[in-house]
């Protein structure tokens, strides 16, 4: 069966059986393979994405219900070669280590900075956030820093990049 | 080992009376298509390979129809398909129905509460679903919808064995009714997990009470994780009705009800938890909320 949506800006269409998970899709089909199966079980949000501005598990998702959606991966976060002040903040002040929770993490932080519109999220709300995203390297303390520090230079900056 | 997609076969319906119209033709001798809403209990039962429906009729796209939260004369109306989001977000279930948006805030993660629905909450049954106490406890209404028409069922009545309840599998659960509380109603939510997010109760807890001059009014306790569904506690909810509350006789009033609590709750080992915990951890509960009031 055929499905359309809307893929980092871009409109895709493919063609797969409808119970196809979304993350298999996007790995197999259309070869972003940035999002991560970790669990398998919407427990340690590795495969998140943004699906209609909201971040959801990509391994629980059958393709059938991303008809007409928007969705951004991690590979829809940079401009180009540019990188965002997001993943910039995350190189630099070691949010990223072994990398496997990366892009989930930074699915889910983008969400957080989007819907606290250039303030600088509370300890509390970045846990909040980031509930779903399971690390094993980190101890969410790099994780919690780098969103921060993005947050701080997304405000200086006015909201610009994110 | 993950199902496979070749063998599943999913209709999408347009809108409400087109998922009704095939759910009776296709469901009306036997449950051959199973709902599915946002997805986070089929597609981890999918996943993991246990998925038992080979039929599938996806009701993501009827959430115009039967979403959202209306208020109403004499309470509040929950569309089937409102994601834990909507609702922890939703400023009249925070202030009026504040069990229900501490278990919404407590369902998964963000991701997980994005695609829950109340509905799926509901029809799913698990015995540790994490909004039903709060339901339980605030006497919840269904309305259940096949193509002939609606009708109206308390959640109370609802469950009937471990994963049994009150749907046949032509109907669709379309909305729950809330009615509104007494202004002094006291709420009390709990969930007693491993960790705060993504992890499944050992014992989850609701319950409101009016108390009035020193005398208990009105009293719910519901509780899940400890017996074959989400229950009420009849005995015990007996037991403190008309009750008086005074600082000498709380300490003994607390032993005695958590005394008739025991016939009100069947707990079982299992994976989570243990029998012996889960009902410790019941009892406390129970007495953390009476202390309360």
């Amino acid at each position: 069966m055929k499905f359309k949506f809307k893929l980092n800006k871009k409109q895709v269409s493919v063609d797969v059986a409808p119970m196809s998970r979304l993350l298999d899709v996007l790995r197999n089909e259309l070869k972003l393979t940035g999002s991560k199966e970790g669990c398998g079980e919407g427990e340690c949000g590795a495969c998140s994405v943004i699906i209609d501005g909201e971040v959801v598990n990509s391994c629980l998702i059958p393709i059938c219900q991303t008809e007409g959606a928007q969705i951004t991966t991690i590979e829809g976060l940079a401009k180009g070669s540019v990188i965002s002040p997001l993943q910039k903040a995350f190189t630099q002040w070691g949010g990223a280590q072994c990398g496997i929770c990366t892009p989930g993490m930074l699915m889910a932080a983008q969400v957080l900075l989007h819907e606290k519109k250039g303030k600088v999220p509370t300890d509390f709300e970045m846990r909040e956030a980031l509930a779903g995203n399971l690390c094993r390297c980190t101890g969410y303390t790099k994780i919690f820093l780098s969103i921060k520090k993005a947050a701080l230079a997304l405000k200086k900056s006015k909201g610009r990049g994110i | 080992m993950r199902g496979l997609v070749s063998e599943i076969e999913i209709i999408t319906p347009k809108n409400l009376n087109e998922a009704l119209l095939i759910l009776e033709r296709e469901n009306s001798q036997a449950l051959n298509f199973k709902i599915i809403a946002g997805a986070t209990d089929l597609g981890v039962e999918f996943n993991a390979g246990h998925l038992k429906f080979k039929k599938l009729l996806n009701i993501w796209n009827l959430r115009k129809e039967i979403s959202g939260i209306k208020k109403e004369k004499t309470g509040i109306r929950i569309g089937a398909l409102t994601s834990f989001t909507h609702i922890r977000n939703s400023n009249i279930i925070q202030k009026q129905f504040s069990n229900l948006s501490d278990a919404a805030n407590l369902v998964g993660g963000v991701q997980i509460q994005n695609r829950g629905t109340i509905g799926g909450n509901i029809a799913n049954a698990s015995p540790a679903g994490d909004s039903l106490p709060a339901l339980c406890a605030y006497d919840a209404v269904l309305t259940i919808q096949n193509n002939l028409g609606k009708r109206f069922v308390k959640i109370n009545d609802f469950y009937n064995g471990y994963k049994k309840f009150d749907l046949m599998p032509d109907e669709i659960i379309v909305d729950i009714f809330l009615p509104f509380l007494a202004k002094n109603t006291k709420h009390y939510y709990r969930k007693v997990g491993t960790r705060q997010a993504q992890a499944i109760s050992k014992v989850v807890v609701a319950g409101t009470a009016e108390v009035s001059r020193g005398v208990i009014t009105k009293f719910s306790f519901s509780l899940g994780s400890v017996g074959p569904h989400t229950l009420r506690c009849p005995h015990t909810e007996k037991f403190l009705m008309g009750a008086t509350l005074n600082k000498k006789n709380k300490t003994t009033l607390i032993q005695n009800a958590q005394e008739q609590l025991k016939k009100d709750i069947t707990p079982r080992d299992d994976i989570r938890s243990t029998k012996i915990y889960r009902e410790f951890v019941s009892r406390q509960l129970l007495g953390e909320f009476i202390k309360w009031l």
